[in-house]
């Protein structure tokens, strides 16, 4: 990869890019309001969170990023297909709508930016088919395809991408909970050796168990005072 | 979820029912044909519902499910068909002696039809290794309602958690004539290995022990966003809120989910009656039947 494909990589994991990663705290807001996950327990939370969740967003990293390298041969239908498939698949499996629909809101704007920043006849054309289809893309996928388009290794990908995972999450618990910068920064860098294994170990659709999150992300539309979308 | 590829030592129990329509003189009812029943798996007669749907009570002989065993239900609903299904007790996974245990489900519920699946808990003891796959594939208009609870393990006897590893697997497919591949609408993939990873991390269970889940899903029904605020405005009804700790979102298409968190399985299964009660006479402007255990 070379560096100027590198920093747009990093570029798009950045959590100042216009796609909106900082309105969802998907599900944490309902579980510090209901004093289910204080700063104490984010930590161990997250190591969690990215065992479980992490896997699925890192193998959907991974197989966007299989098509990413398809795609710069050019737009086939059987690329679409998968494109899609993968994409439902991914809807599917993500049962609490406001974390789903948070997930499809940042992979669409996501795609739009890649398309009008690389300016490509390709992704331009897939985001027309998927768009035709219909059902949206989700975060994970697209920045795998991104990824896999600038020429990335694939576990990096996934690797970065869970980064910026975790750091969303940590961020929306500093909004919600006494969680300081040094501390938040701690967690973050005590958890990259798991971020390195998750990324790594991510194949076929894994196995996910987060029923406290899926339900807290479920209640969250009724919670009275809201400072997340989801 | 792969197979576990053990050697089969245990039972291999299957079991092939169809349901389809009928008239009981001028009353259309559903009716069953048993097509293949080996043990431990057995149905014994079905029972006409007040709706005309077929109730059948799943058995199964051995009293549980055993180490290796491996049992294969297939269901198949024709056009127009309408079935309930339980069981007769609790699906209790006994420690594992002989290998993995595994069963399979599979239920087709063609144009029109509906399918109630409503077991009753899963119970796996200390030292049990449980596999279970489940797929629904749903035609058009075709209706589901299907709940599960997990027990933590026989909690009489002190067990929680205690189990080696219990995994499930289930999807609802929608399938049309338009499309070349079903719909994938909900899918969950789960494996518990508590002593790998602890349950009750605050990702996980957090405080609670008990799990459940109740599918609701109708092939081109609408409106599910009303659904989902009935069923959420239902979840904060204080008996239901004291039982548990509910959430409800609308699937990605043609229906909702319902999970559940607690710390008893019987207020919980008495939750998710009232989910259900509510959903169908939202989706079906009809009375949801309880299933009869005894007659």
């Amino acid at each position: 990869m070379s560096i100027p494909n590198w920093l747009r990589l990093v570029h798009l994991a950045d959590s100042a890019l216009p796609i909106g990663g900082t309105a969802h705290s998907y599900g944490l807001e309902t579980l510090v309001d209901a004093g289910l996950l204080a700063p104490a327990q984010l930590y161990e939370f997250l190591d969690s969170y990215l065992v479980e969740a992490g896997q699925l967003e890192a193998v959907c990293c991974w197989r966007g990023h299989a098509l990413g390298e398809e795609l710069r041969e050019g737009v086939t239908a059987t690329l679409v297909d998968e494109w899609v498939a993968l994409n439902q698949e991914c809807s599917a499996v993500k049962l609490a709508r406001e974390s789903r629909q948070a997930s499809l809101s940042l992979g669409g704007r996501l795609l739009h930016l890649l398309c009008a920043l690389e300016a490509n006849a390709s992704l331009s054309e897939l985001l027309e088919r998927t768009e035709a289809v219909g059902g949206g893309v989700h975060h994970s996928c697209v920045f795998g395809l991104a990824g896999g388009w600038l020429g990335g290794e694939p576990a990096v990908v996934a690797a970065v991408c869970l980064r910026q995972l975790v750091a969303g999450l940590v961020a929306a618990c500093q909004k919600l909970a006494p969680l300081g910068q040094v501390q938040a920064a701690a967690i973050q860098w005590q958890l990259y050796p798991r971020i390195e294994e998750i990324a790594l170990a991510a194949k076929g659709m894994p196995a996910m168990f987060v029923p406290l999150v899926e339900v807290a992300s479920m209640r969250h539309p009724a919670l009275p005072v809201r400072l997340f979308i989801s | 979820m792969n197979d576990p590829g053990e050697g089969v030592r245990g039972m291999q129990g299957a079991l092939r029912l169809r349901f389809r329509p009928g008239l009981q003189g001028m009353r259309r009812v559903t009716v069953v044909d048993t097509l293949v029943q080996t043990p431990p798996l057995r149905v014994v007669r079905p029972f006409l519902l007040p709706d005309g749907a077929a109730l059948v009570h799943l058995h199964n002989l051995s009293g549980g499910i055993l180490g290796g065993d491996r049992l294969n239900m297939a269901v198949e609903l024709l056009p127009g068909a309408r079935a309930q299904l339980t069981t007769t007790g609790a699906s209790r996974i006994y420690g594992r002696r002989q290998g993995i245990a595994w069963q399979e489900n599979t239920f087709a519920v063609g144009a029109g039809g509906l399918l109630e699946y409503l077991p009753d808990p899963v119970i796996p003891y200390v030292g049990s290794a449980y596999r279970q796959r489940t797929q629904f594939v749903l035609g058009p208009d075709a209706g589901l309602f299907a709940w599960e609870v997990v027990a933590p393990g026989r909690e009489a006897h002190g067990e929680c958690f205690g189990y080696e590893s219990f995994g499930w697997e289930w999807e609802v497919l929608a399938a049309s004539e338009a499309a070349v591949r079903p719909l994938p609408i909900a899918v969950e993939r789960v494996l518990l290995t508590p002593a790998r990873r602890p349950l009750l991390s605050v990702a996980r269970l957090g405080p609670y022990r008990y799990m459940a889940t109740l599918l609701v899903c109708r092939v081109g029904g609408g409106q599910w966003d009303r659904v989902e605020r009935a069923l959420s405005a239902l979840a904060e009804q204080t008996g239901l809120a004291e039982g548990g700790w509910w959430g409800v979102s609308t699937l990605s298409a043609h229906g909702v989910v319902v999970k559940g968190l607690g710390q008893n399985g019987r207020r919980l299964l008495d939750g998710l009656s009232q989910f259900w009660g509510l959903a169908k006479e939202l989706l079906y402007a009809e009375k949801a039947i309880l299933p009869r255990k005894i007659y």
